[in-house]
């Protein structure tokens, strides 16, 4: 009982500051900044064949899930981590050792809501690109999912790797190009030795995407992504935990 | 004579000692490990990329990457040194805004030159280049990086001022990069029209394009892509300074 309450009092002060801060307008706009990304897709491949005789259709699901699937994920998975580093700056997560929850849930709550943005974020963007068929929106709801799993723990490595936001600038810009740039090699690699790929939280969902949109079983991914995000996720916030407490 | 040495060394003192400042804490905040571990894997994306398009590839990669990582870096910086306060101790010293600023334009400038320098060469030259044609374009590749890095982390700084944390500021930055951005539609062939060469980052990549035979330049585009951005970076830094007095000083003292 006093965790639930707890958790809705961190979510009564997020509100609270929601109305104070750009943030949650940034995190409503989101979505249609990564389709309007997408909005140029079409008159792009006009022109790159009208220019150059070149056929940008077939990687069109490819330029989707680089943008719509697995951007979001760096930029709010960024956002979490940055959240938390600024508790850790103002010692909140320290000062919450005192009260009457368990070390985890503050950091959990966390997690939790960067993960159900994120689902969200990426849902709506994905039916507003305009490029998909309504049943592939549908079947990517559990794969927006694992890219929420996938911010929860990129919010949460920032904190576990970095002691200030500045630092956590810096594992930022480390991971940023880990995570949008190489789970997209795979496009182009048909071997097992892929599956390496997979300690990239967004190689999941980024190869779930692909088979999806080739109407092939994407569901192993699924499980794949949530087990290891999952694991992932709880070695980070005992971590973090256990670092709160100094 | 003394009067003239003693007003170089009032200026060139206190720059130096925040270069090394800035040097030590970007080495300490991890700054380098983060840009070198990034361009390690971007060397292996560009050498992936077939020959005949790597060409093509590089002015995207340049602008799009290389000359960004100070973006966040300098906004960052600020944040932290305004919210611990080493921002009003150092201004307290002989330090003013003007060294400040330069000492932190510089050191992040270059962590944008050194990545498109080890990047740049695999595409650099084309077949029949002359020693005269390749020492052009790298001289151009310099000046095009600078050019967009400067107006890039001016717009970092300014843009994070009047924010009271790095969160509120994490995602409007990210339309701050996107209008930066606008003048890709222009280079692309997307969509053209005069108007784009009123954007300050349109000369840069123009340059860049050049530098890798893409676009090739009239006088005046040269000219102009000089000049354009040279004129943004000015009026940013004016603005740069107006913004830092009201959200940053004048908070201070009220605070």
């Amino acid at each position: 009982m006093s965790v639930m309450n707890a958790i809705a009092g961190f979510g009564r002060n997020d509100l609270r500051s929601v109305r104070r801060d750009s943030i949650m307008i940034g995190v409503a706009l989101g979505p249609f900044l990564y389709a309007a990304a997408m909005w140029f897709l079409p008159p792009l491949t006009t022109f790159l064949d009208r220019q150059y005789a070149f056929d940008l259709t077939p990687y069109h699901i490819l330029i989707v899930s680089g943008f719509v699937v697995i951007g979001p994920v760096a930029v709010l998975g960024a956002l979490c981590g940055l959240m938390l580093l600024d508790d850790k700056d103002q010692h909140t997560l320290a000062a919450l050792r005192v009260a009457p929850i368990p070390p985890l849930t503050y950091p959990l709550y966390r997690a939790a809501m960067i993960t159900a943005v994120t689902t969200v974020s990426i849902t709506a963007a994905l039916a507003l690109t305009r490029l998909l068929p309504a049943e592939l929106v549908l079947a990517s709801i559990p794969i927006a999912f694992v890219c929420g799993l996938g911010a929860a723990v990129v919010g949460l490595l920032m904190p576990a790797v970095a002691n200030n936001k500045v630092e956590g600038l810096a594992v930022m810009r480390a991971t940023g190009i880990a995570l949008f740039g190489l789970p997209l090699v795979p496009w182009w690699l048909d071997s097992p030795a892929q599956l390496l790929f997979g300690l990239l939280p967004t190689y999941w969902p980024a190869k779930a995407f692909w088979l999806a949109a080739d109407h092939q079983t994407y569901w192993p991914y699924i499980v794949g992504g949530i087990a290891y995000c999952g694991l992932v996720g709880y070695l980070l916030l005992r971590r973090l935990a256990r670092t709160a407490e100094r | 004579m003394s009067a003239a040495r003693r007003a170089t060394t009032s200026v060139a003192g206190p720059l130096w000692n925040v270069v090394k400042l800035d040097l030590r804490l970007q080495w300490r905040y991890g700054f380098y490990y983060a840009a070198g571990f990034s361009l390690v894997l971007w060397e292996v994306v560009v050498l992936l990329i077939p020959e005949g398009i790597r060409q093509v590839a590089m002015p995207y990669v340049i602008f799009g990457d290389s000359v960004i990582i100070g973006f966040f870096f300098i906004a960052g910086a600020v944040f932290f040194e305004k919210g611990e306060r080493t921002l009003f101790a150092l201004l307290s010293t002989p330090v003013r805004f003007r060294h400040y600023l330069a000492g932190k334009l510089a050191t992040l400038s270059l962590l944008s030159l050194v990545a498109a320098v080890v990047l740049a060469p695999h595409a650099l030259t084309s077949p029949g280049d002359g020693l005269a044609t390749i020492a052009v374009k790298s001289v151009t590749l310099v000046v095009a990086v600078l050019l967009c890095t400067l107006l890039f982390l001016l717009c970092g700084m300014i843009t994070a001022a009047p924010f009271p944390s790095m969160t509120d500021w994490m995602i409007p930055s990210t339309m701050v990069i996107a209008a930066l951005n606008v003048p890709l539609l222009s280079y692309s062939g997307l969509i053209d029209h005069p108007a784009f060469y009123l954007l300050p980052t349109q000369g840069s990549l123009l340059l860049l394009g050049s530098v890798f035979d893409q676009v090739s330049l009239s006088g005046w585009q040269v000219a102009y892509a000089v000049s354009c951005p040279l004129v943004w970076i000015a009026g940013l830094v004016v603005l740069a300074r107006r913004v830092f007095d009201r959200y940053i000083v004048a908070k201070e003292g009220s605070a």
